[in-house]
């Protein structure tokens, strides 16, 4: 074959290309045709029970992460469907199709976790698929599977999935943990007993959420907390937020620990200072308007600012203000000055 | 002896073209595939994606950039996204700029220390405010360049993830949701290119494209079909690899923490988009760190492109000068066996067919006039090869002009097919040559003009709005 033969086979199968981009246009608008005429002949088969013909032509449909993903999207908006025998059918159906997308990419992967996560249960099978998803590098993958264990309500069982990530080194992020522990179906306080059984076990990214979920769940925890804020071992981002959750839940053996942190940070870093001055706010007292008034000498500016924004939502007295903006320190005397003006606020007395 | 030299000289270059038609028609191939794979993908996340998202940080830097700068913010304002932040970097800009953007968004001076984690030069203000829910800082800073200038924006930001823009540039609605959709896919994803698309002759209303149309103006046009073509014909195929070596400044999401370790932006290169991204290449292997570089064609930004001759000069020859400076720092990469099919592919690709073609396309003509005169060469074999290539070139920016079109959902009657049709040909009978010749004319007081290329004139997005300038 000569190379201007070569070149013209090149042409040609350019032209290929140009013909079967303009095609996917028009199979996709079938499919959406076929998707919506199969969901409707499905309903109504949910409602009266599955015939094990029909059962097999499911799974098998299920097979297809688009319509995994369009069934799911059903579910969602009419979740009675998923009840009683239609929703055992459905797990059945699940459960023989889940082997299909133990090879398949992320995406797919991540579609058939959401059609799991509108399932009322699941079987053993699914349960390993999802903890296999949980390892994935795929943000989606691990989430929905997250949201498909959380919509379980089993408390132990997504503990033990988060350990499984942790034991992985997976590095999800704490904020999407912290969201998919607030909306797991079990109950809080089962959830986060399950989780601080095995808090040593799980990765910092993950204590950092945990603790997170007790404070915005309003889960009480103080005795255990302080043992973990006092260790030395505890990461310093899951020390920051230990110490929220102490702004949240005030305790006497963590304000001491905090009024310390203020001029003694950990490890000598000027977060743990900002930090603390930050959640000293609230702790009235006079101990505390003390600490803040020493903290806003600091050389740090952060540290400087959190103790002048703590003064005044602690509603410090006009005079000890007064006597910030008027000291030696011009530093101090600077942080107020600026924090007052952003407030919005005046000077109360010249 | 001049006659084996000639004979020689056109034998390589008749294996070149062919190896470049060959590397064109598997990146359409796979291209086209993969854009198909891509979109059922993309519906498959829209449906299930619900409220999965990371904060980000958008990072505009401006440098005289007043007729635009405001309108680049507010469409940026309209992002469907949950939770991000506004970083403006005015890099001394001379004109009223920051007063244009201090005025439009009441934004307030704030005196906050801005902590030095890559090297940038000093500021003189910043300033911060909050519309539409979404926070907008603005850092007053001494002229430094574009580096310098997203240097200091990655020091004042606060998100793990940033997105670097031109303050000319508009981001479509959901380009945030669609690019930072790549690290969600693939939590090792270090940078994500965006596809960008020309603005000029857009219709935009309250910082926001309302109507695409085509330009009358022939350099758009033509610039058009070329940028359509750039992304289907290489950046597709590179992406199957890991072996994108640009994302275009225009936009680009980087993860902060591994720029920051790679150094952040060389302020000493005219490329610093395609040098940063190579950069982070090499870190990533040369550190063991499993990480990928990837190109969201769903993810649209609308940029303005040079819309006379003098402009258009001026830009390619950065862009020429960008990629020589880049390719010449790192050109232990090339055929390096470390970098797999990077250094044997991507690089490769680059040296020889961006860097290397207008100097191979100028020798070759002188060389196959001199076969031509010394009767050693098959005149009509040689002029059938060429046009069969160049049609071959047609063919391709027409499939790349296409699968654009379909992916963005428009609809083209016969007259708009036939028009592209003629671009297509006189994109690649003349305005590529031309490009060429802009190429090799960018050495020329290289030296002299190193890192300071010229002005380009920018003009509002609003019919009729007056011109600026941008160095």
């Amino acid at each position: 074959m000569s190379q201007t033969e070569l070149i013209w086979i090149y042409a040609l199968f350019a032209v290929l290309v140009i013909g079967y981009n303009l095609s996917v246009g028009r199979r996709e608008r079938w499919r959406e045709r076929a998707e919506a005429r199969w969901l409707a002949a499905l309903q109504p088969a949910l409602a009266r029970g599955l015939a094990p013909r029909e059962q097999k032509a499911l799974a098998r449909r299920l097979g297809d992460a688009e319509n995994a993903v369009a069934l799911a999207t059903l579910l969602r908006e009419k979740p009675a469907l998923a009840a009683g025998r239609a929703g055992e059918a459905l797990v059945a159906a699940a459960d023989s199709a889940v082997r299909r997308y133990r090879r398949r990419d992320d995406a797919r992967r991540a579609a058939f976790c959401f059609f799991l996560a509108q399932l009322p249960t699941g079987t053993g099978n699914l349960t390993d698929f999802l903890w296999d998803c949980l390892l994935a590098s795929s943000v989606y993958c691990r989430e929905n599977a997250l949201l498909a264990l959380g919509r379980r309500g089993d408390a132990q069982g997504l503990a033990r999935a988060l350990r499984h990530m942790s034991l992985h080194d997976v590095a999800h992020s704490p904020r999407l943990l912290q969201e998919d522990l607030l909306a797991a179906s079990c109950p809080p306080e089962e959830l986060a007993d399950a989780l601080l059984a095995m808090f040593s076990q799980l990765s910092p990214p993950v204590q950092t959420a945990l603790v997170d979920f007790c404070r915005l769940a309003g889960v009480e925890r103080k005795c255990f907390f302080r043992r973990r804020l006092l260790a030395e071992t505890t990461d310093d981002e899951t020390c920051y937020a230990l110490m929220r959750y102490f702004g949240r839940f005030p305790d006497l053996f963590a304000k001491r620990m905090l009024l310390r942190m203020l001029y003694q940070p950990r490890r000598g870093g000027w977060e743990y200072s900002a930090v603390a001055a930050s959640v000293l706010r609230n702790y009235p007292g006079g101990d505390t308007l003390a600490a803040l008034e020493k903290g806003i000498t600091s050389a740090n500016w952060y540290v400087r600012r959190n103790c002048a924004e703590s003064l005044l939502a602690l509603e410090a007295p006009a005079e000890r203000i007064e006597a910030i903006l008027d000291g030696k320190d011009p530093f101090a005397a600077d942080i107020m000055e600026y924090v007052i003006q952003r407030r919005g606020l005046h000077r109360a007395v010249r | 002896m001049l006659m084996l030299i000639t004979q020689w000289a056109n034998e390589f270059f008749f294996y070149y073209l062919l190896l470049y038609v060959t590397f064109l028609f598997l990146s359409m191939v796979m291209g086209a595939l993969r854009l198909s794979a891509r979109h059922t993908q993309a519906r498959l996340e829209n449906q299930f994606q619900h409220d999965c998202f990371l904060p980000v940080s958008v990072l505009v830097p401006a440098h005289n950039e007043e007729v635009t700068a405001v309108d680049s913010v507010r469409s940026l304002l309209r992002l469907d996204y949950p939770l991000y932040e506004i970083v403006v970097v005015d890099d001394g800009s001379t004109d009223a700029t920051a007063v244009r953007l201090i005025e439009a968004f009441s934004l307030q001076p704030v005196r906050r220390p801005i902590r030095r984690t890559v090297p940038c030069k000093a500021h003189s203000a910043v300033y911060e405010g909050m519309a539409a829910g979404v926070p907008i800082t603005l850092v007053i800073k001494e002229n430094g360049g574009k580096a310098d200038a997203l240097n200091m924006g990655i020091n004042v930001s606060q998100y793990p993830y940033f997105v670097s823009m031109d303050a000319d540039s508009l981001l479509k609605e959901d380009a945030l949701r669609r690019i930072m959709g790549a690290v969600l896919e693939d939590d090792r994803t270090v940078a994500c290119g965006g596809l960008v698309r020309i603005a000029n002759g857009a219709e935009v209303e309250h910082g926001r494209v309302k109507r695409e149309t085509l330009p009358k103006n022939l350099w758009l046009l033509l610039q058009i079909m070329e940028y359509d073509r750039s992304f289907l014909s290489s950046r597709m195929l590179f992406d199957l690899f890991n072996g994108s070596l640009i994302i275009s400044g225009a936009f680009g999401l980087f993860k902060k923490e591994t720029v920051i370790a790679a150094g952040g932006y060389d302020t000493a290169t005219l490329g610093e988009d395609m040098e940063l991204v190579v950069r982070l290449h090499v870190f990533c292997r040369s550190n063991h760190i499993p990480y990928a570089i990837r190109y969201a064609t769903d993810a649209v930004c609308y940029s303005q492109a040079p819309d006379n001759f003098r402009d258009l000069q001026k830009q390619r020859r950065r862009w020429y000068l960008g990629l020589f400076q880049s390719l010449g720092k790192h050109r232990r990469v090339l055929f390096n066996p470390r970098y797999g099919l990077l250094g044997a592919v991507s690089f490769c690709y680059y040296f020889l067919y961006e860097l290397l073609s207008p100097v191979l396309q100028v020798v070759g003509l002188v060389f196959i006039g001199l076969a031509y005169w010394l009767q050693i060469i098959n005149a009509r074999f040689m002029l059938v090869f060429y046009l069969l290539c160049l049609l071959f070139g047609v063919v391709i920016s027409l499939a790349s002009f296409l699968a654009r079109v379909y992916l963005a959902g428009q609809r083209l009657g016969v007259l708009d097919v036939l028009k592209a049709l003629g671009l297509c040909a006189l994109e690649n009978f003349g305005y590529r040559q031309v490009l060429a010749f802009i190429s090799l004319s960018a050495f020329f007081g290289y030296r002299k003009r190193k890192l300071d290329w010229g002005r380009i004139e920018r003009r509002s997005f609003h019919a009729g709005g007056k011109s600026g300038a941008e160095k």
